[in-house]
């Protein structure tokens, strides 16, 4: 597990992808290349862990947040965001995902309460989207690439609308934030909160 | 001239010998198109999507299915007022694709969310007893009829974001079929409502009624040998009281649903 320059904002969050490609993100990303509409240049799914509890839980994150056999982590414990290449331009827009009604936490708290843990307060999760810009510079937006762009193209391909439209979000049954990457951890924390906020009222 | 039923099979369908049998057997000429055929909608008089796991449940249930190429013939087949039917998976496939209810440009105005009954959720696994709505369309047929059939989905639970599409459920409106206790009281919670359905919705139907997208199996009650002998009900008492081999191969309460599938079909040739 790679591990950023940690901060003093408070809270740490972790993000969690397979070690190997992702047979998910490359289906959805097939499809949304079959879709009308500019696509993104690559695709990647993960799941985003946020605590703002107090203490490091996320410190050894192997065996309740992460199966290290198969997947790794990134914790973010304040700085810059080291989730995503934007600082180098990487222009990449974010989908972040909630089953509406859900209590995705609740796995977690289990399998802490199994091990004789005391699961932590202030833990909020949910399943994070990253799309890459578009190869064709044109299809970015009038914009150019910039932030407004970056989340009308994410939720373009995102949002189910129709068979010929969006294919993450089925917001009938899950409550998405289309955004630019977050720049800090408060930033992040506080679209979990709003995210975790509409899921539930939506259930 | 038997009706000419195309079974389509996404990659991750596991259910279409049973379908493709049942389907036979109430005097279809059954046609199996493999993932990645063209599919020619005027060469057909009726299209079913079997159930299973197709595309493994990537995304969603049904969600990267929903965006082939069949859909578009399916849509246009569906314009044609020809029989489209979807069993689980392939119900989770024509929810995904906007062709049930299939109105506003077969805009997707529904979803088919995790379980979450009052006493149950997650993936389940057992009979129920449905009852059809009465509706325009093939189902409509057998309105009123009320019979077992079994569930096995995780994502089976009819639910819509659009106000009036939700108030369409409650009601009952745009269900085409609802789950129901044995005596045909209320579904209210496990186990007789698998999985929190808005309306105990367990099917909901096209506009014109010729698509349905129906969660249980009916390929699995197509026989009477396949109904349990502990089921309550006319249907239990049959198969407790079947002896001979005849009997047992005789039709089961879900063959019924299949039977007017294929009559709609052979209407289409005319």
């Amino acid at each position: 597990m790679s591990r950023a320059p940690a901060g003093r904002s408070g809270g740490e969050a972790l993000y969690v992808t397979l070690s190997v490609p992702d047979p998910v993100a490359l289906t959805a990303l097939a499809a949304l290349r079959s879709l009308a509409g500019p696509a993104p240049a690559w695709l990647e799914r993960g799941r985003v862990w946020l605590h703002t509890g107090g203490g490091a839980v996320f410190e050894a994150p192997a065996g309740v947040w992460l199966n290290p056999n198969k997947e790794r982590g990134v914790r973010w414990t304040g700085g810059a965001n080291p989730w995503t290449a934007d600082a180098a331009g990487g222009g990449e827009a974010w989908v972040l995902v909630r089953e509406r009604g859900a209590c995705p936490e609740a796995g977690a708290a289990r399998a802490l309460a199994e091990r004789g843990e005391r699961p932590p307060a202030g833990l909020t999760c949910a399943t994070l989207w990253r799309l890459g810009p578009p190869a064709d510079p044109a299809a970015r937006g009038a914009g150019g690439g910039g932030a407004a762009d970056r989340v009308a193209l994410a939720e373009a391909a995102a949002v189910v609308r129709s068979a010929h439209r969006g294919l993450l979000v089925n917001p009938h049954s899950q409550a998405h934030l289309s955004l630019a990457p977050p720049a800090t951890l408060a930033e992040l924390a506080s679209r979990l909160d709003s995210l975790a906020r509409e899921a539930q009222a939506g259930g | 001239m038997k009706p000419r039923v195309a079974l389509l099979r996404f990659p991750g369908v596991n259910c279409e010998f049973e379908t493709a049998r049942a389907l036979a057997c109430a005097g279809a000429e059954v046609t199996w198109l493999g993932w990645g055929a063209r599919l020619e909608e005027a060469a057909f008089d009726g299209f079913v999507l079997p159930g299973g796991f197709s595309y493994e449940d990537r995304v969603r249930a049904g969600a990267v299915a929903s965006r082939s190429e069949w859909m578009d013939a399916l849509g246009r087949a569906g314009e044609a007022g020809k029989p489209v039917l979807g069993i689980c998976n392939g119900a989770q496939v024509l929810v995904e694709g906007g062709l049930v209810p299939g109105r506003a440009g077969l805009a997707v105005e529904l979803a088919l969310a995790r379980n979450r009954g009052r006493g149950a959720g997650g993936y389940l696994c057992c009979w129920c007893f449905v009852e059809i709505a009465s509706m325009p369309g093939w189902p409509g047929r057998l309105a009123g009829t009320r019979w077992p059939v079994p569930v096995a989905h995780a994502e089976g639970r009819f639910v819509s974001r659009d106000p009036a599409v939700r108030a369409e459920l409650e009601s009952g409106r745009l269900g085409a079929a609802r789950y129901v206790q044995p005596d045909g009281a209320p579904a209210a919670g496990s186990p007789w409502d698998p999985n929190g359905s808005l309306g105990a919705a367990a099917g909901v139907g096209s506009e014109r009624g010729n698509v349905l997208a129906f969660m249980p199996h009916p390929e699995r009650a197509a026989w009477l040998r396949q109904v349990p002998e502990g089921l309550p009900g006319e249907w239990g008492e049959r198969r407790r009281g079947a002896r001979t081999a005849a009997e047992l191969m005789s039709p089961g309460p879900g063959q019924a649903l299949l039977d007017a599938f294929v009559h709609a079909a052979r209407e289409a040739v005319r």
